[in-house]
């Protein structure tokens, strides 16, 4: 008989306060090796696990743990430094899954128990596996050619590298070219952002080993960390290098569009360039707006244009990812209480950075937009959409915007002496020295109001600024001659595009969300892809810049080897395959093949969802990790012990999407009862319906089915996913099972909480409805 | 469509009512009036003379009603049963409320089983402009106008409001502009009337002061109408405007948007808009109307 040990973490008191760590200690000690530690996944909790795994001539393992997402890769390390097998350990999730969710110790101890049951029970079928490599392609792609981007770009070509840097825009820069000047900690005055910036962007243009692609976006992508292959597509290249950026052709041009590169507050032609230091250094042609007209190619001494050019296709591999797609602006008009678009003279401070900029519309004047005077007063009101949780609102702080305030307060105050600033705010955030700079400017005369603005009028001719003076409990109305809008910073259109397309987790607030916020803040949840800048989080530059550093750092680290190891997570084929091709057609990814009248498997192609398991008739596929054996033993083991009159409710979830949210949710503390429990699978397409079937049979009352939105699904799309899963349900409920007691639900990981209540909901539905007869039960 | 008849509507202005069943004849529209309903008890409850069990009671049988005639859409001419309605099916939606509820009203053969849908009225206007436009027999092209939406339709189920957003509603709006109104700002528009219900009957002066605020900043723009989708606001607005004429040096029209749009599809001014209970005169208003 296998000898298997037990390992349980109190994760200090994370786990151990609400679980009875030392009643398992006990219970489990009768037939297993067991051993626990405030935290197994530190060194000495290592040692523990290897130490017993030697000294007990262990078989298996399980470790009762946290999640498996955080250190799933650690226990196996410590496997196969004790020289087992690494595919012989379970790991048993009692935090996010149990600890962190149920509320009285003795019903967490309970479901505690009979997880790590379950998992002694799958465990039993577990087989050794061995890890395929892949040979490293040692050149990178950086998405987004912002501030972050840039830094990542040159770090990584500097250390030898070859580099894609794509970009969207015409030209590299991002929202960093726009705000004109930037604060600095050190000093009580503003620095020229495009001073520190081109130099930067001219590195990037003339690095042999950075090849700028701009107009371009990724289209597609495929391969694991270490070998992807990306599809870029690059808009049509109406202005070749022969442009000498002499702008003969901007004068010509008929059409007129604002000037997003002046946010908005100029307007320029749809053959331009976006700024005077813009890289590439040429025109560009506006598609969108042009309307063919010729004129422009007609006066181009370069014969640089080329208008019937066409888009293209650029297929690149690389070894790792940088995403640094920066961010946008929140959209004031949201808050359509501020007049923002109704009075001409309310502002954001992206468009007030553009007016007192020296290259903006008023050639750095501070002149205001109606009708071109000097404001006497200003009024900036803070937390425009930001710290906001009504509808469209971003509940979190965007962190900059306190201190852009302060920068354009202090450089008008400077410039433009006799200017009265009042600064509406929430709470002033200026982190560290930025105090200095808060201190300096309160000192130079600015008035700051504790109180959100309610709203702007126009009475008489003049705007007025309604707020509430918090901390002297009054109601104000101020006149201002110009309102500045502190909006928000949100993710970019392109941030959740790119997140979508590379399939790399976003957060519920739709930045890419890092893998650990505190340990592993340039990565992202898909090994080989990583982030910086605002693409992440609302940052300043600082920020951005260095954790553009990180991620070149993390990237040049998995370029820099000659392979990588991939799990062998793959289906494969046994004897019993009699070679009919059912498979062949099942499989989307293209990963199973005929070879002598038999299904052969690529294992680097399949994704391992086994959606092609129980399509075989003769029962000869099955998948590594996941086998029938396994699967089985999951459902067995959870029902196992169930009392009389106790209802379980079985939630199968897929482990990318389904499965990390349901950790989601115990990350965030909410309550679910221990009468749900979830048994993560590849994908939900691996469930037949036999497996729903036994699962009635063995006591489960309900059975909850959740797949990830856009989740990874043997390469269907979410909706051939939908029907098989509507496929699946139709032929459950023929069998005989009350359609009632099977939900099939979408998950969105950062819609967590949308998981959370749709199981409550259906667990309440099922409660009520009451325990599963037992003649219908039976087989 | 479930016609909800308001109390405060059908008291001080029946022609919010009869005018909105004018359109909805003119269009065919297959309503129920249902002799059963009951008011819904919004006014008295928010001045704390209704306890809240009974208004969730009483509007579990009013929902039930609409429910078992078939009728599931309920459609008010009120904001104010709008907002009651509408909470009063959130309060439901918790089983253990409702079993209570429905406790209750066993004892008159009743069951709450949900299933309805509450809109106001202006909705139903709103989702039908472009036709109503069409079958216009006046124009609005030499009106200006201003709008009042009220709290209880934007304030309450802010998140709900249709057409624009709940801080600067233009639900009104985009309605007069179908008949090509010119629609002015002023700068009290999210403001209240000055009615708020209990503070009505306890402290009048801030009531009135807030009234006064309003209308002062309405007839700085100088409209020739205000337009409201609630009876309440209507009496502030309209009724008590005569008590700030000397302060204000002029007044000006007040009409529900229901009588606006069934005057405009020539509706008659006093058997279907009733404009005989409008404080302020309405004619000037009409003369300015032009024939299409
Ligand atoms: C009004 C304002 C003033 C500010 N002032 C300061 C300041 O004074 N000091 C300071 O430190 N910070 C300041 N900040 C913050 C600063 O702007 C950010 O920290 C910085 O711009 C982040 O750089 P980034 O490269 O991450 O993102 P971004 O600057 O947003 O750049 C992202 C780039 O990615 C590109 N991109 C987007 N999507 C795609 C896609 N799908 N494919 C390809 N390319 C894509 C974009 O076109 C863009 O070029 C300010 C912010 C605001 C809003
Ligand atoms: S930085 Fe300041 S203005 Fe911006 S969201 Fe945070 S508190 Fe509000």
């Amino acid at each position: 008989m296998s000898k298997f040990g037990v390992f349980l973490c109190r994760c200090d008191g994370n786990i151990s306060n609400a679980i009875d760590i030392d009643r398992l200690d006990k219970d489990f000690k009768r037939t297993t090796v067991v051993d626990s530690d405030q935290h197994l996944c530190s060194l000495q909790g290592q040692q523990k696990i290897k130490k017993s795994i030697r000294k007990h001539n262990l078989d298996g393992v399980v470790v009762a743990a946290c999640s498996p997402n955080n250190h799933g890769q650690t226990f196996k390390g410590c496997m196969r430094d004790a020289g087992l097998n690494p595919y012989l350990l379970e790991i048993t999730n009692i935090r996010e899954q149990c600890s962190w969710v149920t509320d009285d110790r003795k019903s967490a101890t309970n479901k505690a128990r009979d997880l790590i049951n379950a998992s002694l029970q799958r465990l039993e079928h577990a087989e050794s596996l061995s890890e395929f490599r892949v040979d490293v392609t040692n050149a990178t792609l950086v998405v987004g050619g912002g501030i972050a981007g840039i830094t990542a770009a040159l770090a990584l070509a500097e250390n030898g590298v070859k580099t894609y840097l794509v970009e969207k825009e015409p030209s590299i820069g991002g929202n960093t070219v726009r705000i004109g000047k930037v604060f600095s900690p050190h000093k009580m005055v503003e620095e020229c952002a495009m001073c520190s910036l081109s130099p930067l962007m001219n590195d990037v243009y003339e690095n042999h080993k950075i090849e700028l692609l701009t107009g371009a976006e990724i289209a597609n992508i495929n391969g694991t960390a270490g070998h992807f292959n990306v599809d870029v597509k690059i808009k049509p290249q109406s202005v070749s290098e022969r442009c000498t950026s002499c702008g003969e052709c901007a004068t010509v041009c008929p059409i007129e569009v604002p000037d997003w590169w002046n946010a908005n507050t100029r307007t320029r032609k749809a053959i331009y360039k976006p700024f005077p230091q813009a890289v590439p250094d040429r025109y560009t042609i506006d598609a969108e707006h042009c309307v063919n007209c010729g004129k422009c190619a007609k006066v181009c001494k370069s014969d640089a244009i080329e208008l019937e050019a066409k888009p293209s296709l650029r297929k690149i591999e690389v070894g790792a990812i940088v995403v640094a797609t920066g961010h946008d602006e929140f959209d004031p008009s949201l808050r359509p209480e501020y007049g923002y678009g109704r009075f001409k003279d309310v502002v954001t401070q992206l468009e007030l950075a553009r007016i007192i900029g020296v290259n903006g519309p008023t050639n750095g004047e501070l002149l205001r937009p109606s009708d071109g005077k000097t404001p006497k007063r200003i009024v900036m009101i803070q937390c425009v959409g930001s710290r906001d949780e009504k509808p469209h609102g971003l509940p979190y702080c965007s962190s900059v915007c306190c201190m852009v305030a302060l920068k354009h307060a202090n450089y008008i105050t400077d410039y433009f002496p006799g200017t009265d600033i009042t600064v509406l705010y929430t709470d002033i955030r200026a982190p560290g020295i930025y105090e200095n700079y808060y201190r300096h400017v309160q000192e130079k005369g600015v008035k700051f109001i504790r109180g959100r603005a309610s709203d702007v009028k126009r009475k008489g001719g003049k705007l007025y600024v309604s707020a509430e003076d918090t901390l002297r409990g009054q109601c104000l109305e101020l006149d201002a001659d110009l309102v500045v809008l502190s909006t928000g910073i949100k993710p970019s259109q392109g941030t959740v595009h790119v997140g979508e397309t590379l399939g790399i987790e976003l957060g519920d607030d739709l930045f890419v969300k890092e893998k650990h916020p505190k340990l592993e803040g340039a990565s992202t949840n898909t090994k080989g892809i990583y982030v910086c800048g605002t693409a992440q989080g609302p940052k300043d530059i600082t920020y951005s810049v260095l954790q553009a550093d990180a991620a070149a750092l993390e990237a040049l680290s998995l370029v820099g080897q000659d392979y990588v190891s991939v799990e062998p997570l793959s289906a494969f084929v046994k004897d019993s395959c009699n070679g009919c091709g059912m498979c062949v057609r099942q499989c989307k990814n293209n990963a199973i093949k005929m070879v002598d009248r038999r299904a052969t498997v690529d294992p680097m192609l399949c994704t391992g969802g086994g959606a092609c398991v129980h399509v075989c008739p003769t029962a000869a596929l099955d998948l590594h990790g996941c086998t029938e054996a396994q699967l089985e033993a999951s459902i067995r083991g959870i029902l196992a012990g169930k009392r009389e009159k106790e209802i379980r409710n079985i939630a199968f979830l897929d482990t990318k999407i389904g499965y990390a949210a349901a950790d989601n949710i115990g990350a965030a503390r909410l309550r679910y009862p221990p009468s749900i429990r979830i048994i993560s699978v590849p994908s939900v397409l691996r469930l037949a319906p036999q497996h729903i079937e036994l699962a009635f049979q063995l006591g489960a009352d309900g059975v909850f089915i959740g797949q990830g939105f856009e989740a990874e699904s043997c390469g269907e799309n979410f909706e051939s996913v939908e029907t098989r899963l509507n496929d699946l349900s139709k032929e459950v409920v023929q069998r005989g099972i009350d359609p009632a007691r099977l939900k099939i639900y979408r998950v969105y990981i950062p819609h967590f909480v949308g998981l959370h209540k749709r199981l409550m909901q259906f667990d309440d539905k099922i409660k009520e409805t009451g325990e599963l007869e037992k003649e219908l039960a039976a087989p | 469509m479930y016609l909800f008849k308001s109390c405060v509507a059908g008291t001080f202005y029946p022609g919010i009512e009869r005018s909105f069943r004018f359109i909805l004849n003119s269009l065919n529209v297959d309503y129920f009036d249902d002799p059963n309903q009951s008011s819904c008890t919004g006014f008295a409850g928010h001045c704390g003379v209704v306890p809240p069990e009974a208004n969730l009671s009483l509007n579990a049988r009013n929902l039930a009603l609409a429910y078992n005639s078939g009728y599931t859409n309920v459609v008010c001419t009120c904001p104010t049963s709008y907002a009651n309605l509408k909470e009063c099916i959130g309060e439901l939606n918790d089983n253990k409320t409702r079993a209570a509820i429905n406790d209750v009203l066993k004892t008159v053969n009743y069951e709450y089983k949900g299933g309805v849908t509450v809109y106001h009225a202006a909705e139903v206007l709103y989702s039908l402009k472009e036709i109503l436009a069409e079958r216009a027999k006046f124009s609005l092209s030499k009106v200006n106008i201003a709008t009042h939406h009220g709290c209880h339709y934007t304030k309450v189920f802010y998140d709900e409001v249709t057409g624009g957003l709940w801080e600067y509603p233009t639900l009104l709006d985009e309605i007069c502009a179908a008949f090509s109104a010119t629609l002015v700002d002023y700068s009290e528009r999210s403001s209240c009337c000055g009615l708020g219900f209990s503070h009505l009957i306890d402290v009048d002066e801030y009531t009135e002061s807030t009234s006064f605020r309003k209308l002062e900043s309405v007839l700085a723009e100088e409209p020739d109408l205000i337009v409201t989708m609630c009876a309440g606001c209507q009496l502030i607005l309209d009724r008590f405007q005569r008590q700030f004429e000397e302060r204000l040096n002029r007044v000006v029209p007040v009409l529900n948007v229901s009588q606006l749009v069934a005057l405009l599809l020539g509706a008659d001014k006093s058997r279907d808009a009733c404009l005989q209970f409008s404080t302020i005169d309405i004619a000037p208003l009409i003369e300015k109307m032009e024939a299409v």
